[in-house]
């Protein structure tokens, strides 16, 4: 069996889920003062660099 | 070849009635068992529950992305590609498992303190991926594993709520 992403779609996937992980990690550092919210951001940063 | 589409294509009402309903059913069986229900959630408990910011974070925007990352492009790694590039067949069990570990081991490094304290563990957190995993495989779209991982969140952070003031 094989699972395949729509083509059309996959950039605003990649988008989607980059923001949302940079929000997370933005607030986790910036709100919680919590270092280990570098994980999302880089996690975020990653997506967002394979998107464009 | 049965060909997968993981996407938000289908009738959206009803695979959020879905994944509502099994995510229901997750709470309640997490009242009877505790390994089951509980993810990590990017929560400091010395900080108070009152803002809404937090609230939206929590419960929408974290298991949107979440979903969408581990669902959609960690899960057709390992289910899609590693069979198209490597020639090796992996059985979906296996894709879901290592996907589930993936999100276990995020869950355990990013949000690691807040974990504990909020009834999760990386056994909860790997048994909910799977669970996932296979609620995407069973509707064809990420939409109800979103919805359920909405209602997991917004479970463990009413619970604390309640328990913090």
């Amino acid at each position: 069996m094989a699972i395949k992403i729509p083509q059309k779609k996959k950039k605003t996937y990649q988008l989607v889920s980059g923001i949302g992980f940079l929000i997370i990690g933005l607030y986790m550092i910036l709100s919680l003062k919590d270092v280990r919210g570098q994980i999302p951001l880089g996690l975020a940063i990653g997506i967002l660099l394979w998107r464009f | 070849m049965t060909e997968k589409i993981l996407g938000i294509d289908r009738n959206w009402i009803v695979d959020s009635f879905f994944g509502l309903i099994i995510g229901l059913v997750i709470v309640f069986l997490g009242k009877i068992f505790s390994f089951v229900g509980a993810i990590g959630i990017p929560l400091n408990l010395a900080i108070s529950l009152d803002d809404l910011g937090r609230f939206l974070i929590i419960v929408i925007v974290a298991p949107i992305c979440e979903e969408i990352f581990f669902r959609n492009f960690v899960l057709s790694f390992f289910d899609d590609k590693i069979e198209k590039n490597f020639n090796i067949k992996v059985p979906f069990f296996v894709g879901a498992v290592l996907t589930a570990v993936v999100f276990s081991l995020f869950h355990l490094l990013a949000y690691g303190g807040s974990l504990s304290s909020a009834g999760g563990s990386f056994l909860s957190a790997g048994l909910m991926g799977i669970v996932f995993a296979y609620e995407v495989k069973l509707f064809k779209s990420v939409l109800p594993a979103i919805v359920t991982h909405m209602v997991l969140n917004f479970s463990v952070l009413s619970a604390l709520a309640v328990i913090i003031g």
